[in-house]
């Protein structure tokens, strides 16, 4: 089959790979359909995350038809389109009875390794890392899932890919990212970062009875498509106007009620501040450039929410405790447990709640991730998100 | 670590003496004095794996992240090194002394059922080949590194319905080895706590070159992957693989046609 492997900073390769097999009762293999660039998958394409090897199938966001199962499956039957959820998830250790998918015991077959960095292992992922497993990805015409009792989705029949697709990951991200800030209706929410996450992460706050919400980055067409399609009510773009005198502006003085870091590791700011951090990490004295999450930390009103769904992998430098501690801030942050959120956001698409094909600027042929990669990295023609096609 | 609590079983004194003790309390023979601490030369193992990997990366990804696992590299590799000079301090040969621990989302009936059966360890201990029961008597086989065969019997010394079972090699092993294990529910209905412990005593003289191989081959780290592999089994059904993890070496995260797999551990019905 053809996958798209990665072989190092900003080398992604579409070649033949031997087809995925059943290895265990409970696997089932996807024919993959349609399959997505995530800004997650950036920070691969830019070697911030470790452990990668070359080779590796990378992709995490991906749907198709189910062509095999193994002997345990008899929720699905070959025929099934299916999206599949980006943290592989057991179904039956603890954590997945709290519904804590992203955390599952038993999915990282590599756990070690992700304790000796961060204490404890999360669940294993799809296409990233063998800190997170080894798992090949979905940007390839067939994937092997474990778990597939546990995970896949059924798709409704007269709902299309694209309707469908981002259950995988960014749709459910967007919406926890918003849950995890506690709306009661009539909040003022902020949100870092207009990509793909940020959009649904605007949409589900809008759901979720926030009032205002406010759009911050710097490329004038994604804050567009904040305000028009996902339903900011306002918007700054940090290279014109100040951040943190805009939002008190906006609100009385008081900042934001919740603040959203939709950027992640990979941040970059107007200023000075912004060629020190990004010294640093090239440096190694942080491994992450955390200006976007300062911002939001000094931003957000006094016993207000920090919600965390923008991807850090190591160290950050000048972490702001102080303001944490003494304005009694909650932070909250994680991978989404997307297998908790995708029934409840599918049936939101089939009321016609929330339509989150806005997003997609491109579709492209599997054989063509390399230019996907280089286009919504330097976010170059517009691109806002990328869908390769497998089949 | 541990504060003592009247709950636990007689777990907590760490030392190998204390493993030979019976339930009731009786000390059997070890010539190890509970003061003499364990060595931790097996934690180098462990650690030079991480090292070894993260070197691996740090020279092979030409990238960003070179400096980061540069880092986390000196960080490991000055606690080797720290673990290193504490055992060289010591007198050789010592005795090498495990432990690891786990929580399984099972009740202590089960668990201790599935381990009661040692046939069963087989299923996901890595350098277990098979274990065989008759007559109170088991009889062990392991793989060594280089596939070095190694063999011995061993006995119960005590076993305490879903609390506790320790064994011991018997006379003429070639590797004398002591082991066991207690189970204890763990608190607010989330399973059972495993605490297993295991001792290997390096015969006297000198050292045959397949049992040292075979020691190197099972640092404290083996013991916890081995505990996560049964953890796997009992509340999955199988061990978990991944494209990458069903390899021996390291091995990009793609399917492939290769037939050199390790073998199959895991898949039983429950
Ligand atoms: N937690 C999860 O489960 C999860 C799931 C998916 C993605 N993510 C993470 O979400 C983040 C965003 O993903 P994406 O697909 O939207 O990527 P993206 O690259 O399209 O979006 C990031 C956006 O942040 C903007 N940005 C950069 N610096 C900023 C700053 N200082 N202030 C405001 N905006 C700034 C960029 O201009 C860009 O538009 C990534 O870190 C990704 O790894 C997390
Ligand atoms: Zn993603
Ligand atoms: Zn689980």
């Amino acid at each position: 089959m053809k996958a798209n492997c990665w072989y190092g900073k900003r080398d992604v390769r579409v070649e033949d790979v031997p087809d995925p097999k059943i290895l265990s009762p409970r696997d089932a293999i996807v024919k993959v359909t349609s399959t997505a660039i995530c800004g997650s998958d950036l920070h691969l394409y830019n070697a911030y995350i470790p452990s990668l090897e070359k080779g590796d199938v990378l992709g995490h966001e991906f749907m198709g038809e189910v062509v095999e199962v193994g002997s345990a499956i008899t929720n699905l039957a070959v025929g099934d389109r299916v999206v599949v959820p980006f943290p592989i998830a057991c179904g039956h250790c603890r954590a997945c009875h709290d519904e804590l998918y992203s955390l599952c015991e038993n999915s990282n077959p590599n756990a070690w390794m992700a304790e000796k960095l961060w204490g404890h292992s999360p669940a294993g992922l799809f296409g990233y890392s063998h800190l997170l497993g080894g798992y090949a990805g979905g940007q390839a015409e067939y994937v092997r899932v474990p778990f597939a009792d546990v995970g896949p989705l059924k798709v409704p029949a007269g709902l299309d890919d694209e309707q469908v697709l981002f259950l995988s990951d960014i749709l459910p991200t967007g919406y926890m990212g918003a849950e995890m800030c506690n709306l009661r209706g009539g909040e003022v929410v902020a949100v870092w970062g207009a990509g793909p996450v940020g959009q649904f992460a605007i949409a589900s706050a809008r759901l979720l009875g926030a009032e205002r919400i406010v759009a911050i980055d710097r490329f004038p067409y994604r804050l567009q498509m904040a305000a028009e399609k996902a339903g900011a009510t306002d918007i700054i773009n940090y290279e014109e106007a100040d951040v943190y005198e805009t939002l008190l502006e906006l609100t009385g003085g008081r900042g934001p009620d919740a603040c959203i870091d939709a950027v992640g590791l990979e941040s970059h700011a107007a200023g000075p501040l912004y060629a020190v951090d990004r010294t640093k990490q090239a440096l190694m004295l942080e491994t992450d450039r955390p200006l976007a999450l300062r911002q939001a930390i000094r931003c957000c009103r006094n016993g207000g929410v920090v919600s965390v769904i923008g991807v850090y992998g190591g160290l950050i430098d000048h972490f702001p405790m102080g303001a944490i501690v003494n304005r009694n801030l909650t932070l909250r942050a994680g991978q989404c447990h997307v297998q908790r959120y995708m029934r409840t956001l599918l049936d939101r698409i089939q009321k016609g709640d929330l339509d989150p094909t806005f997003v997609i600027t491109h579709r492209l042929p599997l054989s063509e991730a390399k230019s996907g990669y280089d286009m919504f990295l330097h976010k170059q023609d517009g691109c806002e998100k990328v869908v390769l096609k497998a089949a | 670590m541990y504060t003592q609590s009247t709950s636990r079983p007689d777990t907590l004194d760490r030392s190998p003496a204390n493993l030979f003790r019976t339930t009731e309390g009786d000390s059997l023979d070890t010539e190890q004095s509970a003061s003499n601490r364990p060595a931790n030369w097996w934690r180098l193992s462990a650690e030079a794996v991480a090292i070894a990997l993260l070197l691996r990366q740090t020279l092979n990804s030409r990238s960003r992240s070179r400096g980061y696992l540069a880092a986390l590299t000196t960080a490991v590799a000055g606690a080797a090194v720290y673990d290193a000079v504490g055992t060289m301090r010591r007198r050789q040969p010592e005795p090498v002394y495990l432990r690891a621990t786990i929580t399984i989302n099972r009740t202590v009936e089960e668990v201790y059922r599935y381990w009661r059966d040692f046939r069963n360890l087989a299923k996901f201990m890595d350098h277990l080949e098979s274990v065989e029961e008759s007559n109170g008597v088991s009889v062990w086989q392991a793989r060594g590194p280089g596939g070095i065969p190694v063999k011995w019997e061993a006995t119960i010394v005590a076993d305490k319905q879903n609390e506790r079972i320790a064994w011991r090699s018997l006379e003429g092993a070639e590797l004398p080895n002591y082991g066991q294990v207690t189970f204890v529910q763990a608190p607010a209905g989330r399973g059972t706590e495993v605490h297993v412990e295991m001792g290997f005593e390096p015969p006297f003289g000198p050292v045959g070159s397949g049992v040292a191989k075979l020691l190197r081959g099972i640092p404290e780290q083996q013991l916890q992957n081995d505990l996560r592999r049964f953890k796997q089994v009992l509340e999955t059904g199988d061990v978990t693989k991944s494209d990458a993890s069903v390899h021996r070496g390291p091995h990009p995260a793609r399917p492939t046609n290769n037939q050199q797999q390790k073998p199959a551990k895991g898949t039983v019905k429950l």
